[in-house]
């Protein structure tokens, strides 16, 4: 108790604690408050943000209890020792109640939507669990779509998350960690992971890290990654966002840990290696045939997107004899009178489509459809007509494009499309040696690379033969049996 | 990684697009003829494709233009020929998608294959599989005119070689891997040979007997050459014509091979040359009532024998006692054994 009591009489005490927390709060107009006499000479003042508060559990739940307090009970309330077990026993028994000590407390759980009962006389001050946060429901998965399995996604709230993820993996040995972030806007996030499954000094070294970060406000778990990521300067993430429920708890049974923050609908899975950023739920689910050949699908798509522009353009200015002769004829006399050579042509045909795709993903959905006319039809086949790309690159960077949305992870998509630029001018310049030399730089920064202290491309190098079966096949569950 | 960065962009900047040179600034050859001229100079005949043409044929302005020009050059070098081409065409030679080297029979008597091949076979942009033809007649004007089916003369030429498996007067392919390997031997070789057929057409028949020192000895006929096929057993799929009770039947075969074993008795060697084949009559002028009796069958499978028989006798005999060649690489069977 940090104000004088006895100097001010009852409302001005009350009064004086009601100054603090306007302070505090700026003089904010969306704080309300709520005076009511209890019995005879018990004064008790509500305080609660707008909006964020169930208005009707406050009537309901608080105001009314308290009127209706009896003077017997009153006494007794006024001789006990343990005010706050005697209001959650006897006055208020279906609320949450927390005592508070200082005012700066108090803020802090009225920007969490909870509200501050103050009672005269009493010594004590409460918090009362009366949040109600405006949700979306829970719906299907926007940017991880698919055709068989769970069909919810994590939504804004991170209770719901929590309870998502119980809903998916009853298990005992579930433990869900909470903690706060930010150093102004505090957020709740939660560390989610299976004991005994778990690697304990990875676990120590996320929570370390998570403990590191000093930013006022976190608004995204997009922005938790990117600050405890081992290496900042390269271009495959180290961790993996993902939106379904289902997805965070397979990479849960595999010892892996899910982070979760209020406000963000993207859970955050680490440590991570290169293969889980190909792997996609769906895999599991059909058939272990269908599993296999469509991650096979998915490797040789993602070969496609880094590679397919850097060895057309390797082939059609530098080993022409590589091309067979039927197909070498046809480009020839396909690009006869294109202005450019093949290395502009790809830029331009490249950066085109990127910015199609970000122009599609920013357009509002009722023009949406602008972008296939616009992409097709003025891009695709005008581009052709007026001689500045040939056919055979539209077909190119369509097939590279399509190649890159199969990959379950976007992250990883985007870095190899980041990549397919680098590995561009290096085919231009040295033709397939620069190819092969880009190859080798990616491929040595790979595997030196870690993520939590694990490194990237387990269990292919170094070689894991136990885990070996999950990598370039899914094989069936019965040989492979998952944690 | 931040020394890499730097370094990387050193390397591109520094080098440019050096040595890269657009596919469509290129002149593909698609094949090339050897032609005596006058002293001891050739002409060099080079076929090049129009990729353009190639690609809009269909349109009127194109309709039946054939999609490549031919270039002849006079040198007495290789090298000087193909070099002196860049003086009177805009696009440089490219040769990596060549598909024949026809050489007329007249170079072939000098002896002068090593020589008259060697940038073919020796440059970086030449491809082993490029194929060899000898030509008693003018290579210019074989190489000219659009064959029906193929847009380049010179893939006709190159697709009409690969039937060799069904045809049997036609000699198996020669490739310029081949001929890398046969030089240096001292045995000698058959390549096939192509002539004109009718006005604008082409027919490969017979072949180009070389000796162990590359030089032209004499030219197979189309019946010598059946032999020469079934010798080496490259007659899978061919088809022979047999004569029994005045009527013809064919014999097609699915499988034909040929064993050669040697044996060295009494300072005497000997070779055995053992034919497997397998197969069925592919069309019958005879007696069907007949065809449906055991004996008679084996009385075919003999005339079979007998047919397969005198053809491999009649080279045999041929080049032991015209040619003195070994083109059917006894030698190696030899050496083989020996070693």
């Amino acid at each position: 108790m940090k104000f004088p009591k006895k100097e001010l009489n009852i409302p001005e005490n009350l009064k004086y604690f009601k100054n603090e927390i306007v302070n505090l709060l700026s003089n904010s107009d969306d704080i309300k408050y709520k005076e009511i006499s209890v019995g005879n000479n018990l004064y008790s003042l509500i305080i609660y943000i707008d909006g964020i508060t169930d208005i009707n559990k406050i009537e309901l739940e608080i105001t009314l209890p308290l009127q209706k307090m009896q003077n017997d009970e009153l006494k007794e309330l006024k001789a006990t020792t343990s005010p706050e077990s005697f209001i959650s026993n006897h006055v208020l028994p279906d609320m949450q109640i927390s005592t508070f000590i200082t005012a700066k407390e108090a803020v802090q759980g009225l920007l969490n939507g909870k509200s501050v009962l103050l009672l005269n006389e009493i010594d004590t001050f409460f918090l009362l669990g009366s949040q109600k946060f405006e949700n979306r429901s829970i719906e299907q998965p926007e940017s991880e779509v698919s055709i068989r399995g769970p069909r919810d996604a994590f939504i804004e709230e991170i209770v719901s998350n929590t309870s998502l993820i119980r809903k998916h993996l009853p298990n005992q040995n579930l433990v869900i960690e909470n903690g706060q972030i930010g150093s102004v806007a505090k957020k709740k996030f939660s560390l989610v992971y299976l004991k005994g499954v778990v690697d304990k000094n990875t676990l120590e070294e996320i929570s370390f890290r998570i403990n590191c970060i000093t930013t006022d406000n976190i608004q995204d778990t997009g922005e938790i990654e990117q600050l405890i990521e081992d290496n900042v300067l390269s271009p495959f993430p180290q961790m993996i966002s993902t939106e379904r429920p289902d997805k965070t708890v397979a990479f849960l049974q595999e010892g892996k840990v899910a982070l979760l923050l209020q406000g963000s609908p993207f859970a955050l899975i680490m440590p991570v290696s290169l293969n889980d950023h190909f792997k996609s739920p769906e895999d599991y689910y059909n058939r272990w045939h269908v599993g296999s050949l469509i991650r096979n699908l998915r490797y040789s798509s993602a070969f496609v997107a880094l590679f397919l522009p850097s060895i057309y353009i390797a082939m059609v200015s530098f080993h022409q004899g590589m091309i067979p002769t039927t197909l070498a004829l046809s480009i020839a006399g396909a690009r006869e009178g294109v202005a450019f050579p093949s290395f502009l042509e790809a830029i331009i045909m490249e950066i085109t489509f990127e910015i199609l795709r970000e122009a599609g993903v920013r357009l509002p959905r009722p023009v949406g459809q602008t972008i296939g006319i616009v992409g097709g039809l003025v891009i695709g086949d005008a581009v052709v007509r007026a001689q500045i790309v040939s056919p055979i690159m539209i077909i190119v960077v369509a097939l590279t494009a399509l190649a890159s949305f199969t990959l379950p992870s976007v992250s990883i998509s985007v870095s190899f499309r980041m990549l397919r630029f680098l590995l561009m001018i290096a085919a231009a310049t040295l033709g397939l040696y620069g190819i092969i030399l880009g190859f080798i730089m990616i491929s040595t920064h790979l595997v030196g690379l870690r993520s939590f202290g694990h490194y990237y491309t387990t269990p292919v190098a170094p070689i894991l033969k136990k885990e070996l079966g999950d990598v370039i096949f899914r094989l069936p569950l019965t040989i492979v049996k998952k944690k | 990684m931040k020394k890499a960065i730097p370094l990387f962009l050193i390397l591109i900047l520094l080098s440019g697009c050096w040595d890269s040179k657009e596919i469509e600034e290129i002149g593909f050859v698609m094949g090339v003829g050897l032609d005596p001229a006058e002293g001891d100079a050739f002409e060099t005949t080079f076929q090049i494709a129009i990729p353009s043409q190639l690609v809009q044929q269909s349109s009127p302005a194109n309709k039946g233009k054939p999609p490549f020009i031919n270039v002849s050059s006079v040198g007495k070098s290789n090298f000087k020929n193909i070099r002196q081409i860049g003086a009177r065409r805009s696009r440089t030679l490219n040769f990596e998608h060549l598909q024949v080297i026809v050489i007329h029979t007249e170079l072939l008597e000098l002896g002068i294959l090593e020589h008259i091949l060697d940038v073919y076979l020796r440059d970086h942009e030449m491809r082993r599989r490029t194929l060899i033809l000898a030509s008693e007649d003018p290579v210019k004007e074989l190489l000219k005119n659009q064959l029906p089916l193929e847009s380049f003369k010179a893939k006709s030429i190159e697709k009409i070689q690969e039937n060799y498996q069904r045809v049997l007067s036609m000699p198996k392919l020669t490739s310029i891997g081949d001929i890398s390997r046969y030089i240096p031997k001292e045995t000698g070789y058959i390549i096939p040979l192509i002539s004109k057929f009718e006005s604008d057409e082409v027919i490969i028949e017979g072949g180009a007997i070389i000796n162990g020192s590359d030089k032209l000895v004499g030219l197979l006929n189309p019946l010598e050459t059946e032999g020469y096929n079934r010798v080496i057993g490259e007659t899978n799929q061919s088809v022979t014509e047999v004569k029994a009770d005045d009527e013809v039947f064919v014999y097609e075969s699915y499988l034909m091979n040929s064993y050669i074993s040697f044996e060295h008795t009494n300072d005497e060697n000997t070779f055995h040359i053992t034919i497997k084949t397998e197969g069925a009559i592919g069309e019958s002028w005879l007696n069907q009532k007949k065809l449906s009796e055991n004996k008679f069958l084996f009385k075919l499978q003999t005339l079979i024998e007998q047919k397969i028989e005198k053809e491999i006798n009649g080279i045999v005999k041929v080049m032991q006692e015209e040619y003195y060649t070994d083109v059917f690489g006894f030698g190696d069977i030899i050496k083989s054994e020996n070693s």
